[in-house]
């Protein structure tokens, strides 16, 4: 009772001295303050103190899932980023409330969910806090992050990026944003809200894109007397300038690979052979993996891209959130995937259709966010494409060490995209492999990756003009001459009758064609030279590399499959989804089908979780993609949660 | 035959400059006016296409055929670029005079996007598609229209603009004079080496698909002339074309001799750069020479290898373990 009264009196009667008030208020010590502070104008000559503010904040160094200022660990490292230490918190890229708008991007937090996608930090109560002070929190990079409190009110909004500006989103050219946002460095806690202590939640608002900023993002915190941030800070004890500051580094955006646990798999519908294919194998997969298709069109979520890789690439992020019962860490995060700069032309628009416009409208969900990594809509090139980019699973080489997989990308990617993926961390520096050689470009036609039952867990898949030349040449030796690739299947409409030609060519037409033949040992020449910088990078060993058959042709200069590019599979747990071959058949036996399955699904090489072979399917393909420039990869994207066994932060990078 | 030897006799005026200029009222084609065509080439084809054309009118429409060209095929494609080599060169033998009608005769760009400028590049790409198809099927019909663009290529900044990567309509002009592989071709080809020339690297892609023996002195010559590490890269690039061993081996016996050459002459110029080239232009080096897997290319490297630096003997290595594996059965 004493004190509030003495606080009432206090915050009414400004013209006491500090001194004075301090001698009624029997305070503690007293300490001078320094003008150091960048908000704080009242930066005049010493002031005797007559208040011993408690200022104390700590974040969730210790990775348990909780701020915690009884927490040694989260007292002592929380100004600090290391494997062992340190606070991340999420980019709030996803839509919890279902409105369509990234809750970054809105004025206010969207429920429980939401909550959840803030980094905590624990402010400690000042039960003395007198009337007339505030506490003031500071950014370092307001751009990057908005600062709430959670208090009396609720969710307020205390620093950072206030949402002024609600973006308008264009369906031909994606734009976004062209308005402007207020951003506030620093914000305060009210006296009451000192004197309770109060929960803080830190969101962040984009990911590193390069290494102009190291991620960090640091939390200053001090009390002072006033009404607004430019109270100045009053030295504690403790705290000679007053001032406690925590850090929270920025979860990366982790790229999924191949060896990933996927739970849904997405593909347009425009192929009834292909979808029912895929259907059958993604039953099998003995996991609950979602088939999701669409439809051909531009709204009603429809939409114009029968290639689904390359559109959007599927990533997650998390942070840590403590430990279950077994003693297992537990994570928050969501999806984030990442949508291409350009987009394919619709007969309605004046420009091109945007993946980004159709993600933030069909996928943006909760615990589903979408991202645009490149500055300027419609730039880039085929190279961009996702199926351009990739992930090399978990190796060490020497001091190369990536446990949670590299990113590879192929040739001529944007420079922002590039810069982005470096700048993530733990999946980086990515591995770059020359890809310019082909028609469409993309380090998917020519390397996949297989879970395998070895030391690294995982083999190479690589295409392999020379294996097909070989198995054609073993035909024709076998007296097999005659036997047709393609049997049954078709190319192109005839110039006389409007019908599709058939695609059938026998063994030794196909030997004979010089220009055929050379293509392919050009492909097989490049396809080399890109095996090559994989085996340098990753140490990987010859019997580590599983060749894939198919020969290519050139068009434009640039070389695509000829046959079936069996290396752009799909592959969701132990299940390989390849395109059907078609293979010349002996005695009824496709002998590409037949290999495959000899040397993918059986135990021979060691592949799958078990080592016991890949569980194989067949996807026809041939029609509907291998004619138009893709295969299988191309026209699928896999997806999966967070992964809580790829903790991010241990790795040091 | 008497058509082809009229084709061929007007062609050796073509050849020697002489063709007619174009004449106001001349059937245009979409790469040239027929009148450009030496008047017996000109006759001869237009008789032939006529005699065609009665028995199958639909199969002149080589739009129709050409998806990847047309907006609503390559809008859809992988790469939204438009693009129609394949679906022309399936045509086959049918296709020929259709082709030759289009490029030289008879052209309508109907099912062609009406935007102007993506109109221009779907009607490059058709030229180039139908240029890479005219070329695979090595038909001397195609003689004198391929001989009449390349003679005015060098003036028509169209055919040297890029389409994709690095495609120019003049490098698939080239490179179907050089699958045509006479003594005409390669005389076409070679007077247009020298570095400054606007068609120099085009027509290096041109000999590297010329498969004669004296198309690789030609490189090798150009290679030894080189101005920089693209145009090098370039040559050496054409050389492991026209000295691939798959290629040689599909054209049977009969030139096996010439191949075996080829292949010699190409390997013998490529080894000693290896030691003169680092990263790129020695990859390029290295997959020229795995090409032309020569039997003894491991005997042919052991002296180089003996004296190399740990980088070098690295690439030997990985060449001579690119060559074991092209052999190697598995």
């Amino acid at each position: 009772m004493h004190n509030k009264l003495f606080f009432k009196r206090f915050s009414t009667r400004n013209g006491l001295s500090a001194a004075a008030l301090c001698m009624l208020a029997s305070c503690g010590t007293t300490t001078t303050l320094s003008p150091t502070d960048d908000v704080a104008s009242d930066t005049g000559a010493d002031v005797a103190l007559v208040v011993t503010p408690i200022v104390d904040l700590v974040v969730d160094a210790n990775r348990d899932g909780v701020a915690d200022l009884a927490n040694a660990d989260d007292q002592a490292h929380g100004n600090e980023w290391s494997a062992a230490f340190g606070a991340s918190y999420l980019v709030n890229l996803d839509d919890d409330d279902g409105d369509k708008i990234e809750d970054v991007l809105d004025t206010f937090i969207n429920g429980s969910d939401d909550e959840l996608d803030l980094a905590p930090i624990s402010v400690a109560a000042w039960p003395d806090a007198p009337d007339g002070y505030v506490g003031v929190l500071q950014l370092d990079n307001p751009e990057k992050v908005r600062l709430w409190k959670n208090g009396a009110n609720g969710w307020e909004l205390v620093a950072g990026v206030n949402n002024d500006c609600v973006p308008t989103f264009s369906s031909c050219t994606g734009a976004d944003d062209t308005c402007s946002d207020t951003t506030a460095k620093a914000g305060i806690l009210t006296a009451s809200e000192l004197r309770t202590g109060i929960k803080l939640g830190v969101e962040g608002r984009d990911f590193r894109r390069d290494e102009t900023w190291d991620g960090n993002v640091r939390v200053t915190m001090w009390i002072g007397q006033g009404a607004d941030a430019k109270a100045k800070p009053i030295p504690t004890k403790a705290l000679a300038d007053g001032k406690k500051t925590v850090l929270l580094h920025v979860a990366p955006w982790i790229l999924n690979g191949n060896t990933t646990p996927f739970d849904e798999v997405r593909s347009a519908n425009y192929f009834s052979e292909f979808t029912a294919d895929l259907k059958t194998a993604l039953g099998a997969t003995g996991a609950n993996v979602k088939y999701t298709m669409y439809g051909n069109g531009s709204s009603g979520g429809k939409w114009n891209d029968a290639w689904t890789q390359d559109y959007y690439q599927t990533a997650w992020t998390s942070i840590p959130q403590g430990k279950d019962a077994d003693g297992k860490t537990k994570i928050h995060g969501m999806r984030v995937v990442n949508a291409r700069p350009w987009g394919r032309y619709d007969a309605n628009c004046v420009a091109k259709l945007m993946p980004i416009t159709w993600l933030r409208a069909n996928y943006l969900n909760k615990d589903k966010a979408v991202i645009a990594i490149y500055q300027v809509p419609n730039t880039g090139s085929s190279f961009d494409s996702h199926g351009n980019h990739d992930l090399l699973p978990a190796y060490e080489n020497g001091q190369d060490k990536f446990p949670i997989g590299r990113i590879i990308h192929g040739s001529g990617i944007l420079p922002e995209t590039h810069a982005f993926y470096d700048a993530q961390g733990p999946q980086s520096p990515s591995l770059v492999v020359k890809t310019d050689w082909l028609l469409v470009g993309h380090v998917d036609e020519v390397l996949s990756y297989t879970p395998a039952k070895t030391d690294r867990g995982w083999k190479l898949l690589i295409a392999s003009n020379n294996l097909s030349k070989q198995m054609l040449q073993k035909l024709a030796d076998d007296g097999h001459a005659d036997a047709l690739l393609f049997d049954g299947k078709n190319t192109y409409k005839s110039a006389t009758d409007g019908t599709m030609v058939p695609a059938a060519r026998s063994v030794t037409a196909t030997l004979n064609d010089s220009d055929l033949m050379q293509w392919s040992q050009e492909a097989q020449a490049e396809a080399d030279g890109v095996r090559k910088t994989v085996k340098d990078a990753t140490g990987l060993t010859d019997a580590e590399i599983i060749e894939m058959p198919f020969l290519t042709e050139e068009v434009d200069g640039g070389k695509i499959a000829w046959q079936p590019g069996t290396a752009n599979m799909l592959l969701v747990g132990n299940t390989m989804e390849i395109p059907n071959p078609f293979g010349p058949k002996i005695n009824g036996v496709d002998v590409y089908a037949q290999d495959l399955k000899d040397r993918l699904g059986t135990p021979l090489n060691a592949l799958g979780s078990d080592g016991q072979g890949m569980k194989v399917f067949l996807i026809d393909d041939f029609e509907g993609y291998h004619i138009n420039e893709g295969e299988v990869h191309c026209g699928t994207n896999p997806e999966g949660p967070p992964q809580p066994s790829m903790l991010w932060w241990l790795i040091k990078h | 035959m008497m058509k082809h030897k009229m084709i061929s006799l007007a062609l050796t005026m073509t050849s020697l400059g002489l063709a007619i200029p174009a004449l106001a009222n001349e059937p245009t084609g979409l790469a040239i006016q027929a009148g450009l065509l030496a008047p017996a080439d000109r006759t001869a084809l237009q008789n032939a296409v006529m005699a065609d054309r009665l028995a199958r009118p639909a199969a002149y429409d080589v739009v129709a055929v050409a998806k990847g060209c047309r907006p609503e095929g390559w809008m859809t494609a992988r790469t939204p670029e438009p693009n129609c080599s394949r679906e022309l060169r399936a045509l086959g033998q049918a296709g020929l005079l259709p082709m030759l009608s289009a490029l030289a005769l008879d052209w309508a760009p109907h099912g062609l996007s009406t935007d102007a400028a993506k109109r221009t590049q779907e009607e490059r790409a058709l030229t180039v598609g139908m240029l890479e198809a005219i070329g695979a099927l090595r038909d001397t019909r195609a003689r004198p229209v391929l001989h009449a663009m390349w003679l005015q290529a060098r003036g028509r900044p169209e055919m040297l603009a890029p389409l994709g990567r690095q495609m120019t309509v003049a490098r698939a002009n080239a490179e179907a004079l050089g699958r045509l592989g006479g003594a005409l071709e390669l005389q076409a080809l070679q007077s247009h080496l020298r570095a400054e020339d606007p068609l120099y690297t085009a027509a290096i892609a041109g000999l590297g698909a010329c498969k004669r023996t004296d198309s690789a002195q030609l490189l090798v010559t150009a290679l030894a002339a080189a101005k920089d590490d693209a145009a090098q890269r370039w040559i050496v690039q054409a050389m492991g074309a026209l000295a691939s061993s798959w290629s040689w081996n599909a054209l049977g016996r009969v030139r096996m001799e010439d191949g075996l050459r080829v292949r010699q002459r190409v390997t013998e110029a490529l080894i000693p750069l290896l030691a003169k080239t680092q990263g790129e232009s020695r990859e390029r080096v290295v997959q020229s020479l795995q090409l032309a897997d020569l039997p003894d290319l491991p005997a042919r490297l052991t002296p180089l290898r003996a004296t190399a630096d740990a980088t070098l003997q690295h690439d030997i290595d990985d060449l001579l373990g690119r060559v074991a594996r092209a052999h190697t059965a598995r």
